[in-house]
């Protein structure tokens, strides 16, 4: 009994948290935050394992949390949001029901009863909360007297046609001539024994009777099977009900509808056929085999592995091995199971269909009787009551976290009970903040968005005092370290210029932690930095290319920190610094000489920066204001370069000469004499 | 007293005496002047034109005065490159001057004057053909 009820018994409210800390390779990286489903897993992807310890189960590298999807979630939020059924209709309704109980219960039972009790079954459909079901129950009741009524008249069908044959037989005799009939030792009444050899007038006499005796025997065979079928499909149909009834949780029309049985069926035959006559109408391939799950083990495996490595269909899997059969055991203990191979063959409808017909039968094995359905019916009862009562307790002790999940299970298996039914929403309420904050955190938790999940797990202690935050706290930590170090990876690559490195570990510290606050601080002042330096380098290119050298010069902090990285464009940058370096220095050299009143010598200082720098808007503007103040000096070095590049040594040499004779200190006019004097004598 | 008796100098011989004085100072300014301007038949050199193009002076020879400024080079095969300060229209201008190293017995002290005939070659350069002190 305890089997059946695991189904619904194994459903937690919470336990999710500790499923998404699963064991995996994805733990160490992630501190356990990232889904279990992003793990490979021991069996692979391809092989559906479910994990009773955390209501996990996994397929083609999904999850799926019993606790955590939304057919479960929706369906017990809709019933906490529900009020409470304690309407005077619900009373009524559960009076009726109660009524219907009593008139079938076996001490009362008797065909009054019964009818009184069938009587009130369409009375009790009309309720919303009954869904119908006891007109159900009335509709097969009445095909049951339908199918009685049917054997009752072939009962009489036969009495009939057993008078018939009686006339029939008589007349045959008869007509076998008086020398059979006085036979002696001629005895019964089916056939005569007489081994007299008829005349052909005879045996044209009794051909017909013995044809009409042969119809009317077949019919009263055939009449028989009829009535048998009719009360074996009638039977039928009744279980098949009444396990319906009990998939759908609806244990008191369980219990309504073995007692009509009971009462309709007074044959004392309870056996329960509804499990095999669906099996057996399943459509089975027998040709479509078994599924097959095979497991093959590499050399590697060290430690005790499970000795079980191959698995038939139909069959669960107990996390080690997987065995054939309904055997689930398994030998192997703690083991290695590096490079272990799984495989599945045959997976297919008919193969799964022909599983499920296994299934059922052995289902129809373990429950085959009435009785059984009728006490696990009484059993889910009173488990649900006390179920509910157990929640009232924890609920006033503060401890959500327990009573959320008694509530869980209690709804999972009596959902349409009146203990369930009738919870008030006040008290329902508080298990849905609980559990509304439970499945916040299961979702913060998959997405890992730590700070939501720390927020949660605070609240969540406060309001569930049994709650436990040590697994939860200890995932969300873990991720967040692990992040911040992946962060300060980032930042280390930043600054050595490493973008692989920074964009692994920026992706990295991304998917454990997305949301987190210092992730977009960092990445931000990686990435504004970036541009920073990529606008530098912009800039610098295009003033390079505008040969706008003083720019440079005057932003040269910014550009010796954005080309640190580019050796050719560090360079560049050293020499245009040079050059303006030493055209500033032409132009302060010249700005002192002109303090001086040397007006020659400050136009050649600037003179010798320009040679340097042609294109600098200040050497240039100096220059033209100089040129003026010495416009005899600066004509006769003019000229004599002019000359010079003309190759008329002589008259060069004698305007550098005379540029000396105006500013004795030119260095432009004695370099040119020195270098026109060296031509001469060559 | 007695009164000397009145003597006349004749009239031709103090003529005579004059011309003959004219006539000496006449050769004398003759030769005084002939060693003054040894180069009087070569033209003087124009410096604004040497300014101007001395390319367009190739071939011609000058004489050239001034005053020695500065030995700008020396080169014991090709000789030594002098500027030389000319007055020329109230204006000084100082020019270039080669004393090739044949005139290397000759010497060329800063700020002494000198007189040069010159010719001005390919490269457009002055060089000295004769030059003495002044």
């Amino acid at each position: 009994m305890k089997s059946l009820f695991k189904i619904y018994l194994t459903i937690a409210v919470f336990a999710g948290y500790s499923a998404v800390a699963q064991d995996g390779n994805s733990k160490a990286a992630t501190g356990g935050a990232r889904p279990p489903q992003m793990n490979q897993g021991f069996l692979g992807r391809d092989v559906p394992v479910m994990d009773p310890g955390s209501d996990n189960s996994t397929f083609d590298g999904k999850l799926w949390n019993m606790n955590n999807n939304r057919l479960f979630r929706a369906r017990f939020e809709k019933y906490l949001n529900a009020p409470e059924e304690t309407s005077e209709a619900d009373q009524q309704y559960e009076s009726t029901i109660n009524q219907i109980l009593t008139l079938l219960s076996p001490g009362k039972v008797n065909p009054a009863n019964v009818d009184a009790a069938w009587k009130l079954l369409p009375k009790a459909s009309e309720y919303k909360s009954d869904a119908n079901l006891c007109s159900s129950m009335a509709d097969v009741v009445y095909s049951v007297w339908l199918a009685k009524n049917e054997v009752d008249r072939l009962e009489m069908a036969n009495r009939t046609l057993q008078k018939e044959k009686s006339s029939l037989e008589w007349n045959y005799r008869m007509n076998m001539g008086p020398s059979t009939l006085t036979q002696p030792g001629a005895t019964g009444s089916n056939a005569p024994t007489s081994t007299t050899t008829l005349s052909p007038q005879d045996e044209a006499r009794i051909e017909p009777i013995k044809e009409a005796l042969s119809d009317v025997r077949q019919t009263m065979a055939n009449n028989k099977l009829k009535k048998e079928a009719s009360i074996v499909q009638a039977k039928i149909d009744f279980q098949s009900l009444i396990v319906q009834y009990f998939a759908q949780r609806r244990f008191r029309h369980v219990l309504i509808g073995t007692r009509f049985y009971r009462a309709l069926f007074g044959d004392g035959d309870n056996r329960l056929s509804a499990l095999d006559q669906i099996a057996s109408n399943l459509p089975v391939d027998k040709d479509a085999g078994q599924v097959k799950v095979k497991a093959k083990l590499d050399p590697k495996v060290s430690g005790r592995g499970g000795s079980g490595a191959y698995a038939g269909g139909g069959t669960g899997t107990n996390g080690r091995n997987v065995s054939g059969g309904t055997d689930t055991s398994s030998s192997g203990g703690g083991f290695s199971a590096e490079g272990m191979q799984f495989g599945v063959d045959n997976l297919g409808v008919e193969s799964l269909i022909s599983a499920g017909a296994s299934g059922l039968k052995a289902l129809g094995k373990m429950i085959n009787s009435l009785g059984q359905l009728d006490s696990l019916a009484n059993e889910a009862i009173r488990d649900v009551d006390e179920g509910i009562e157990s929640y009232k307790f924890l609920l006033e002790k503060n401890e959500l976290k327990s009573a959320t999940e008694r509530l869980f299970e209690t709804f999972m298996m009596g959902e349409y009970m009146p203990s369930v039914r009738k919870l008030s929403r006040d008290d329902k309420r508080r298990a849905l903040e609980f559990t509304r904050k439970t499945n916040e955190l299961l979702a913060a938790l998959e997405v890992n968005d730590l700070t939501r999940a720390e927020e949660l797990i605070k609240e969540l202690s406060q309001t569930a005092k049994d709650f436990d935050t040590s697994k939860p706290l200890a995932v969300v930590e873990t991720a967040k370290t692990v992040s911040a170090m992946h962060l300060a990876k980032a930042k280390a690559a930043a600054t050595s210029g490493d973008r692989a490195t920074l964009e692994t570990e920026l992706r990295a510290a991304t998917e454990i932690w997305p949301r987190n606050p210092a992730l977009a601080q960092v990445s931000g002042a990686i990435f504004s930095q970036t541009d920073v330096q990529q606008q530098a380098l912009n800039d610098f290119d295009r003033l390079i290319a505008q040969k706008n050298y003083r720019q440079i010069f005057e932003d040269k902090v910014r550009f010796i920190a954005a080309t640190a990285m580019y050796p050719e464009r560090q360079e560049k940058l050293k020499t245009i610094l040079d050059r303006v370096q030493s055209a500033e220095a032409a132009l302060m050299r010249s700005t002192e000489l002109a303090k001086r009143g040397d007006p020659a010598g400050a136009w050649e200082s600037v003179e010798r920066g320009f040679s340097d720098y042609p294109d600098d808007p200040k050497l240039n503007q100096a220059r033209a204001d100089f040129t003026t103040q010495a416009a005899e000096f600066v004509r006769s070095i003019r000229t004599a370069q002019e000359m010079e590049r003309k190759q008329q040594v002589g008259s060069s040499l004698a305007w550098y000469l005379r540029a000396l004779q105006d500013y004795p200190n030119s260095e432009i006019a004695r370099e040119g004499i020195d270098r026109i004097s060296n031509l001469i004598l060559k | 007293m007695s009164r000397r008796a009145h003597s006349s100098t004749p009239p031709g011989l103090v003529i005579g005496l004059v011309a003959a004085f004219l006539a000496l100072a006449g050769v004398g300014a003759y030769f005084f002047q002939k060693d003054a301007e040894p180069y009087r038949t070569v033209e003087k050199l124009r410096p604004a034109d040497y300014f101007e193009n001395a390319n367009s002076l190739r071939g011609n020879a000058y004489q050239v005065e001034g005053t020695i400024l500065n030995s700008l080079a020396w080169n014991p095969e090709k000789g030594r490159l002098f500027s030389i300060r000319v007055t020329s229209e109230s204006k000084s201008w100082p020019l270039p001057i080669l004393i090739p190293a044949t005139l290397q017995k000759i010497n060329i002290q800063k700020n002494q004057s000198y007189r040069a005939k010159v010719h001005v070659n390919d490269s457009g350069v002055l060089v000295a053909d004769e030059i003495q002190k002044s």
